[in-house]
């Protein structure tokens, strides 16, 4: 930014960058409440089948063991060896689709938190040029006046009429340049300001998102874990009745970590879809003030009003840097 | 047993390269799906994407570490390639943050493996027929695991069966699929004894069982990994891969056994079946020495192959 001449035409570009940027980030935070819609809508369903799974060996395991299965086993044992669903595929299975919801979720905190980054170097970029417009608008302040001073001590100056209205000429003419920068510059503040405030808060956004589903991929990484190893520990006698018991204990495991998903999920999809759409209308209405603090009226822009000007933004700058020190005490 | 990720690429890259060394044949897991595995969780591929590396008591992968692999290639062949984050883009993340960025090319390069390559299955099913006429045929089937234990496991079966046989669909073209039920049945059975799974298939098949076989890749045994009591502990010094193979068969002519923890045959075999029983070792420096001493004082020699630490570029 410093090393660009501001003109109203790059002022009008930075906007539309800006805009743009924010825009795919609200794009991108969309994608990712889409995102986690579905890994809701399969965990709901993951939750079903589990618990379809359990009733059903409970069912096999009743039909395996009771009195009337043991009377007439003689009679069914080929079809019942051939019916008879083994404990440890189910859990497998149910092992397998936990898992994959779990590898899905760690990609997805990896997406959140390099949003959450990206949108943080946003927040940086517009403190950085906030900072350089803030600067240069001093300056062409200081230059105001001083050219404000010039012109006020010119008729007290013993020069030659062709010399005092040369100069007068100059001083003038550097006034009326640097009022218009000052203004640009001014407005370029206005800018970084307007733009601050949805930027930190979609960050804020995603940040938060990212906390949460990182605090819960790594609860629900460790009782998947444990649930697999118990898994596999208990695979070989996984289909001794003596052990469904204890495999049921393993699905009751999947089945606390999967709860856990649904109410993470269902509370970050409630936060998104509270602060999504009024940060999407805080950011049009951002815009839209901003598109009329760029129409300055460069030609309305007198001596009168140039110097009001400039000594408003030095006397901001002096409020600024009082703040800063006071700040830093 | 958790691998600190030093020491879990070293370990991954050994256990490929004995498993490549051994050349496992149709009675164990398919090789190149085994050796993908072991490059999907190796640290040089996947970083510390897949961690915790865990090994089980036999010295093998644990179930939830190639399980997270196979989570990973769901998710790979979900997305579409397109979509994977370009060098620019990883370059941009680890600007932001090194962590994030090398988890992001970690991820990419696990995608790109896993996307048109399989790996080891928790347990799948595959049937193929062999001469199948109206009057019925042969039907070869697959059934393989990761075992409870950590080992990898191959049930083959050759069945005698009649045109309709029970669990089978034959469709028109000759082609066979085996219903989840005899999936089911062989997880249920997988470790019981040969004689006995052999019963238990013939029941519920209806088909006579010409063959069956089980076919073991591991233990892998390496210094911190306990040995059976029946094995000198120099086999522990090295590293040591066990490649096994129990079978059950009606072309067996002559009944033997080639494996050392086995010296003799079981008394049982199923009525027109014999028995053999084969165990190869893949070894590396201290282990290969004394592996081969402890065989040639049994008389039997050419069951170990050495291997180095790092299996050949395929």
């Amino acid at each position: 930014m410093s090393t660009e001449p501001l003109t109203q035409a790059v002022l009008h570009r930075r906007r539309q960058e800006v805009a743009e940027r924010h825009q795919r980030a609200l794009g991108k935070v969309n994608e990712m409440v889409a995102t986690q819609k579905r890994l809701g809508g399969e965990l709901s369903e993951g939750m079903a089948s589990l618990s379809r799974t359990r009733t059903e060996l409970e069912a096999t395991e009743q039909a395996a063991t009771g009195l009337l299965a043991t009377l007439t086993r003689p009679f069914t044992a080929r079809r019942t060896a051939l019916m008879r669903r083994s404990v440890a595929e189910e859990l497998f299975k149910r092992y397998e689709a936990t898992s994959v919801r779990l590898r899905e979720a760690t990609a997805f905190t990896d997406e959140l938190k390099l949003v959450a980054l990206e949108l943080q170097h946003e927040v940086d970029r517009l403190h950085r040029e906030l900072g350089e417009a803030t600067r240069h608008r001093r300056t062409c302040a200081e230059r105001v006046l001083r050219a404000e001073q010039a012109l006020a001590e010119l008729d007290h100056e013993e020069l030659t009429p062709e010399e005092r209205d040369r100069r007068r000429d100059r001083y003038t003419f550097d006034l009326r340049s640097e009022a218009v920068d000052g203004a640009l510059y001014e407005t370029a503040v206005e800018l970084c300001r307007h733009h601050l405030d949805p930027a930190r808060a979609l960050r804020d956004t995603v940040l938060k998102l990212h906390e949460e589903m990182a605090s819960y991929v790594l609860s629900a990484t460790h009782i998947v874990n444990a649930a697999g190893r118990r898994i596999q520990g208990l695979g070989m006698l996984a289909d001794a009745p003596l052990v469904v018991a204890e495999l049921q204990a393993s699905l009751g495991e999947l089945d606390e970590a999967m709860q856990a998903t649904a109410r993470y999920v269902e509370e970050g999809q409630r936060m998104v879809a509270e602060v999504l759409p009024e940060l999407s209308a805080r950011l049009r209405t951002e815009l839209e003030v901003t598109e009329q603090a760029l129409c300055v009226e460069l030609d309305g822009i007198d001596r009168e009003k140039a110097r009001l000007d400039a000594e408003r933004a030095l006397r901001r700058a002096a409020d600024a840097e009082i703040a800063d020190l006071l700040k830093g005490e | 047993m958790e691998l600190p990720l030093a020491r879990s690429g070293p370990y991954v890259r050994a256990l490929r390269a004995a498993v490549d060394a051994l050349a496992p044949d149709e009675d164990h897991v398919p090789l190149r799906r085994a050796l993908t595995h072991l490059e999907a969780i190796d640290p040089a591929t996947s970083g510390d994407l897949l961690a915790p590396a865990e090994i089980t008591a036999t010295g093998m992968p644990s179930y939830t570490w190639l399980e997270r692999a196979r989570a990973e290639q769901i998710l790979a062949r979900r997305t579409d390639p397109s979509r994977d984050p370009g060098d620019a883009e990883i370059r941009r993340a680890a600007s932001l943050d090194p962590a994030l960025g090398a988890r992001m090319r970690d991820r990419r390069a696990v995608h790109r493996l896993l996307r048109h390559q399989d790996l080891l299955p928790a347990t799948e099913l595959a049937v193929a027929t062999r001469a199948f006429g109206p009057t019925g045929g042969r039907l070869a089937v697959h059934y393989d695991r990761l075992a409870p234990d950590g080992r990898w496991l191959r049930l083959r079966l050759e069945l005698d069966a009649p045109s309709r046989p029970r669990s089978f669909t034959i469709d028109a073209a000759g082609r066979a699929s085996a219903d989840e039920s005899l999936r089911h049945l062989l997880t249920r059975h997988f470790a019981v004894p040969l004689p006995a799974l052999v019963r238990q298939v013939a029941d519920a098949t209806g088909c006579r069982v010409a063959r069956c076989g089980r076919g073991w890749i591991g233990p892998f045994w390496f210094p911190g990994i306990e040995l059976p009591p029946e094995v000198p502990p120099d086999l522990g010094a090295g590293l040591l891969l066990n490649l096994s193979v129990e079978v059950v068969a009606d072309d067996i002519e002559h009944p033997r056994t080639l494996d050392p923890l086995h010296p003799f045959l079981p008394a049982d075999a199923p009525e027109g079946l014999s028995w053999f029983l084969s165990r190869r070792f893949a070894a590396t420096g201290v282990a290969h020495r004394a592996v081969v001493g402890w065989l040639e004082g049994m008389g039997l020699q050419g069951l170990v192959v050495p291997f180095g630490t790092r299996p050949r570029n395929l």
